[in-house]
């Protein structure tokens, strides 16, 4: 029977194949992209918005 | 790191995708076709738009749609994996786990809603609203495995893209806009019930009705030539709306004679190879179509600026 204790130990302790590591790495990567350019985006919109008018204009 | 194994029972954070596998989840070939009718609803809409606005808009209502397709993708990952055509996808490979897709399509829908509400108006982001609803919703959890005219009706979902471009622009739904919508609702039940002429066994298999499989093969060959009968008229709106002129008024004979021939083809030669081979033929022009078809109203519009520019 696993036990919470062992349990959490098997979670801290597992280690990813390269494969997985890879994938990981890749998503790490993908996701700073995005928020950096959700980032942009809003900053951006908002200096656009600031002009003034419909959508922008 | 976590991931789900027989020494962690019940630990399915999910999480361990490709990044392919999240972008596949978007279904990038329909956002592609979403991506340039939406271009031709802001470049046809009457008014002034900010470039940046207008990219926004377009980045949107591409979220949007990818959204949707990750809500389709999860509701449908029992039936996508019986499918041939859809089996590689990735909640049915094992790539991604089904709440994450949900997940995903959920956190996506509101991001996108709420950034066109922000960039451009608030209508357009209700319309973007409405449309990931009535695709995830009424067409995928509803009509798709209830009745055979799914596609007809759910294919509303498919055609408000260019009109939720137009109302970015004028922050209003416009009659002329609804030309745009009809092109591509019209366009939709010959497109895909040539796909599932060929692809009959697949959506048996998954009990999906399509109509080929609950009236026949005959029937669906005569229901393409008469919906190919009514999308021609439906071209011509643009130009009875006034906004699209010559140049598109000519393309649009071409493209929608040369429709109707392919469509007459798949009515009238129903046996042997040729008649195999007239869905798979009509599956491919009608994609061409549609891009040809929108392409042209851009082609008609920078033609008349420089009609302008130069008399």
């Amino acid at each position: 029977m696993t036990t919470g204790a062992t349990r959490v130990q098997e979670i801290e302790t597992y280690t990813p194949t390269p494969e997985e590591a890879a994938r990981r790495r890749k998503r790490s990567i993908a996701i700073a992209v995005i928020l950096l350019a959700l980032m942009l985006l809003v900053f951006v919109t908002t200096i656009v918005r600031l002009g003034g008018g419909p959508a922008g204009a | 790191m976590i991931r789900p194994n027989a020494a962690t029972p019940g630990l399915t954070l999910g999480g361990q995708g490709a990044v392919e596998d999240y972008w596949a989840l978007l279904k990038p070939r329909v956002m592609s076709l979403v991506i340039f009718t939406a271009f031709c609803g802001l470049v046809l809409a009457p008014g002034h738009i900010h470039p940046w606005t207008a990219f926004v808009s377009l980045l949107c209502i591409a979220v949007g749609a990818g959204a949707s397709g990750a809500l389709n993708m999860w509701y449908d990952a029992d039936i996508d994996a019986q499918m041939s055509r859809t089996s590689k996808r990735p909640i049915p490979r094992g790539a991604i786990e089904p709440g994450e897709a949900l997940y995903f399509g959920l956190v996506l829908s509101v991001g996108s809603v709420a950034m066109l509400g922000l960039a451009a108006n608030w209508m357009a982001a209700a319309f973007l609203a409405f449309t990931i609803f009535f695709y995830a919703v009424i067409y995928t959890a509803w009509l798709k495995r209830s009745t055979p005219q799914n596609i007809v009706i759910g294919g509303a979902a498919g055609a408000f893209p260019p009109m939720i471009a137009w109302t970015a622009v004028t922050g209003s739904i416009d009659l002329a806009s609804v030309s745009l919508f009809l092109i591509i609702f019209m366009w939709t039940p010959p497109h895909f019930w040539a796909l599932a002429l060929f692809k009959m066994g697949d959506y048996e298999t998954a009990g999906v009705p399509m109509l080929p499989n609950v009236a026949g093969a005959d029937s669906t060959r005569n229901q393409i030539w008469w919906y190919s009968l009514a999308m021609a008229p439906v071209a011509a709106l643009p130009v009875l709306f006034g906004i699209s002129g010559i140049v598109y008024a000519a393309a649009a004979a071409v493209l929608t004679g040369l429709f109707i021939k392919h469509a007459w083809t798949v009515y009238r030669i129903r046996d042997g190879k040729l008649g195999e081979r007239g869905p798979k033929v009509l599956f491919g022009y009608s994609i061409v179509y549609l891009f040809a078809m929108f392409g042209a109203t851009l082609v008609d519009r920078a033609a008349l600026a420089l009609w302008q520019a130069f008399a």
